[in-house]
C-alpha cells in the first residue's frame, strides 16, 4: 500500500469575522513535489498556511496530513511536517541554539547531530550560540528556516521563507529544497510573493488573488506563457505597424523605441524580417512575467496549456548546479533515529 | 515531563519571574530587620500589657514567630500577586509573541501544553512558599533566635491574656507569690516541624492560584488584561470573603482555603479539615485547568496582521 499524500486540502475556507480569508481552496502536495502559492498580500497565502498547520479552523472543507483529518486526529501528524510562519517567532533570551533544541525536542528528537546540521545548512555559524534577541532580520528567517528543518521531516510547510534572506543563502536554500524533494521525497508547500521565486525551484504553481485560487498548473505552464521579448529599435512605431499589417504579428508597441512580443511569436524569425526591412536593432531581451502581469493576465483568461514532456534529467541538473553548491550532506537528514518515525 | 522541563527554563529566564523573587526578597529581608530592630520594645509593651503572664511567650519575636508571621501576608498576598503577574503572560505573552503557534505547530497536544505550563508555574509558586522558608526557618532564628512558640493563629497578647486568665484556679487572679502563669506552647523542636509542615501545605495550596492565573491568560490575548482578570478575580475573592453575611458561600472560596496552614498552628491539628480543603481545592485546581485546555483548544491562531 502506498503511503498517503503528504498534504490534502479540500474546499477550504476561512474568515476572520466577515472578511473571508479563504474559500474554497483545495490542492494537494505529493512526495517529493514541490507545490509554490503565488499572490499579492493579502491574497489569503499564510490563512492557508495555518490552515494547514491546524492553527485554524476551517469553516468548510477539510485538511488531510498524511492521509488524516487534522480535524479529528489532532495534531499527531504533524509530527512529520517541519513548518515556517511568518514571522517567525522565537523565545529571544534563548540562543538559537536552544530554540532549534526545543523543536527537536517536542518533535522527539534529542540528537545534536540534526541540530548541527540545520544550523550548518543555512550558514548560522557561531552566531547560534548567541541570544536571538541579537538577531537582525536575515538572521531570524535562517533561523526559522534550520527550525523547520531540524527532526528531518516529510513535509515541509513554509510561509515566504525566502523573505528578508540576502541572494546567496536563498540561493543555497531553494536547492536545497529541490535536493530534499529529489533525494528525500521531502514535498515542499511553499508561499511567495516573487513569482521569480517560485519558477526557480517549484514544479507546480498555485497563484491566490483575494483569498480564492486562480490558476494552478506546472510551472512549465506560467513559464511558457509568461515569457516576453523585447526588442528596442529604431523607428519602432513604423516597425510596429508593418508588423501588423504585412506580417499578422501583434506587436505591443511601449515607447517609441520599444516591442513587446509575448511568448507565441518567433522571435529569432520576427528580428531576421525586421532586420530585412532595413530597421536598425538596437536590442533584444527576454523577461519573464511579473506577478502583477500575471495576475492581469490571467484576469483575461486561463493560460494555455504546458508541453506535457517532464523535465529532461540535464534540466534538472542544470537547475541543482544552478542553485546548489553540490555539497549538501544529507546524511544527517536522512537518517532517522532509533525509535523515531 | 519534557515539555515541563522547557516551560520551566521559560520561567527561569523570564524577567518577570525574576523580579517577582527579588520583590519576595525584599519583602522578608525588610521584615526581619525590620522585627529585629522593634524586638526590644515590643518585648516592653506586651510585659506591661500581659501583666502576670510569661513575658518570654508574648510578642517577643524569635525565628519562629516570624516564621509563623509572615506565612500569612507572603501566601495570601504577595505570593499569590506575583504569581498573577507572571503567569499571565504565560500563554498570552506567548500568543503577543508568536511562539504558541510555533509551539503548537511541532507538535504538541494543547492539553499538554497547558498542564505543562500549570505545572511550571506550580512549581514557581513553591519556589516562592520555598524562600520564605528559607527566610523563616533558617535566617530568622539565625538572626532572631529560636524558642518556644505559643500556639493558635493569632498569637495576639489579649488572646493569651485571655487563656492565662481563664487557666486560672482563682478567676483571674494571680495566686499569692506566683510569679507567673504559663500557657501550652510548642517545644523549639515543635514549632520547627509544624512551621515546616505548615510552609509544604502553603506552598500545595498556591496551586489553584497558579491554575487561576494560567485560566486567565488562556482566556486573554494580551498580557495586561489577563493580569487585570487575574489578580481581579483572587483579590475580589479575598474581599468577599470578608464581607457578611457570605458565610454560606465562604468555605468554598479558593482564597479562604489559603488558610490550611494555620491548622498546624493550633494545639490539636485539624486533619478533617485540612482533608475537606485539600479536596476543595483540588476541585478548583481540576475546574480551572479543564477551563485552560477547553479554551486553549478553540483558540485561532491567525497571522498577525
Amino acid at each position: 500500500m502506498g503511503e498517503s499524500v503528504p498534504l490534502k486540502l479540500e474546499k477550504v475556507s476561512f474568515s476572520f469575522g466577515k472578511h473571508r480569508a479563504i474559500e474554497d481552496v483545495s490542492l494537494e502536495v505529493d512526495r517529493g513535489e514541490i507545490v509554490a502559492v503565488v499572490g499579492p498580500e493579502r491574497s489569503g497565502k499564510s490563512t492557508l498556511v495555518r490552515a494547514a498547520l491546524g492553527l485554524v479552523r476551517p469553516a468548510g472543507g477539510a485538511v488531510e496530513v498524511f492521509g488524516e483529518d487534522l480535524a479529528s486526529s489532532g495534531p499527531a501528524p504533524l509530527r512529520r511536517v517541519g513548518a515556517c510562519l511568518r514571522p517567525p517567532a522565537f523565545h529571544d533570551n534563548w540562543t538559537g541554539r536552544r530554540n532549534l533544541q526545543y523543536a527537536a525536542d517536542l518533535r522527539g528528537f534529542r540528537d545534536e547531530q540534526r541540530v548541527n546540521w540545520s544550523i550548518s545548512r543555512l550558514g548560522l555559524g557561531s552566531r547560534a550560540d548567541e541570544r536571538v534577541s541579537g538577531y537582525g532580520h536575515s538572521l531570524r528567517q535562517r533561523l526559522a528556516l534550520a527550525r523547520a528543518l531540524v527532526g528531518g521531516p516529510s513535509l515541509l510547510v513554509l510561509d515566504e521563507p525566502a523573505k528578508g534572506l540576502d541572494e546567496e543563502v536563498s540561493r543555497r536554500f531553494r536547492g536545497l529544497l529541490v535536493r530534499l524533494a529529489r533525494d528525500a521525497g521531502v514535498g515542499t508547500l511553499f508561499t511567495t510573493d516573487s513569482l521569480e521565486t517560485a519558477l526557480e525551484c517549484a514544479g507546480r504553481v498555485i497563484v491566490m488573488e483575494g483569498g480564492r485560487v486562480i490558476h494552478s498548473g506546472p510551472a512549465a505552464q506560467i513559464r511558457a506563457a509568461g515569457n516576453e521579448s523585447v526588442v528596442t529599435l529604431e523607428r519602432a512605431e513604423r516597425a510596429a505597424e508593418e508588423l501588423v499589417r504585412v506580417r499578422g504579428v501583434a506587436a505591443d508597441l511601449t515607447s517609441p523605441e520599444t516591442i513587446r512580443f509575448d511568448s507565441t511569436v518567433d522571435i529569432a524569425d520576427v528580428v531576421s524580417w525586421l532586420v530585412s526591412r532595413g530597421f536598425r536593432l538596437i536590442g533584444l531581451y527576454t523577461q519573464q512575467l511579473t506577478l502583477e502581469e500575471l495576475l492581469v493576465r490571467l484576469s483575461r483568461g486561463p493560460l494555455p496549456e504546458a508541453p506535457a514532456a517532464a523535465p529532461k534529467p540535464e534540466e534538472v541538473s542544470d537547475v541543482l548546479a544552478l542553485l546548489d553548491d553540490g555539497d549538501a550532506d544529507l546524511s544527517a537528514f536522512l537518517t532517522k533515529p532509533a525509535g523515531t518515525e | 515531563m519534557r515539555l515541563y522541563i522547557w516551560e520551566l527554563r521559560k520561567l527561569a529566564g523570564d524577567g518577570a519571574a525574576r523580579a517577582g523573587l527579588c520583590v519576595l526578597v525584599v519583602f522578608l529581608a525588610a521584615a526581619l530587620v525590620a522585627t529585629s530592630v522593634a524586638r526590644e520594645r515590643k518585648v516592653r509593651l506586651t510585659e506591661v500589657i500581659s501583666s502576670g503572664v510569661d513575658a518570654s511567650l508574648m510578642g517577643k519575636a524569635n525565628g519562629w514567630l516570624f516564621a509563623r508571621r509572615v506565612l500569612d501576608p507572603v501566601c495570601r498576598v504577595l505570593v499569590p500577586l506575583v504569581v498573577c503577574v507572571v503567569l499571565a503572560g504565560s500563554m498570552a505573552g506567548e500568543v503577543e509573541r508568536g511562539t504558541l503557534g510555533e509551539t503548537l505547530v511541532r507538535p504538541v497536544p494543547r492539553w499538554a501544553l497547558v498542564a505543562a505550563k500549570l505545572g511550571a508555574g506550580a512549581t514557581y509558586a513553591f519556589a516562592l512558599v520555598g524562600v520564605a522558608a528559607l527566610f523563616g526557618l533558617v535566617v530568622a532564628p539565625l538572626v532572631l533566635g529560636s524558642g518556644p512558640m505559643a500556639p493558635s493563629a493569632s498569637g495576639s497578647a489579649s488572646t493569651l491574656q485571655q487563656m492565662a486568665i481563664a487557666a486560672q484556679p482563682t478567676g483571674g487572679i494571680p495566686p499569692e507569690g506566683a510569679k507567673s502563669v504559663t500557657i501550652p506552647t510548642f517545644t523549639p523542636a515543635q514549632a520547627a516541624w509544624r512551621l515546616v509542615l505548615a510552609h509544604v501545605v502553603a506552598a500545595l495550596t498556591l496551586a489553584p492560584v497558579a491554575a487561576l492565573a494560567v485560566a486567565a491568560s488562556t482566556a486573554c490575548s494580551r498580557t495586561g488584561t489577563a493580569t487585570a482578570v487575574a489578580g481581579g478575580v483572587y483579590f475580589g475573592l479575598l474581599a468577599l470573603a470578608s464581607l457578611p453575611g457570605l458565610e454560606g458561600v465562604r468555605p468554598y472560596l479558593i482564597v479562604t482555603r489559603l488558610n490550611a496552614w494555620t491548622a498546624f498552628m493550633s494545639m490539636d491539628i485539624g486533619w478533617g479539615a485540612l482533608v475537606a480543603d485539600a479536596v476543595i481545592l483540588a476541585v478548583t485546581l481540576c475546574l480551572l485547568s479543564g477551563a485552560s485546555i477547553l479554551m486553549l483548544g478553540g483558540k485561532e491562531l491567525s497571522p498577525h496582521r
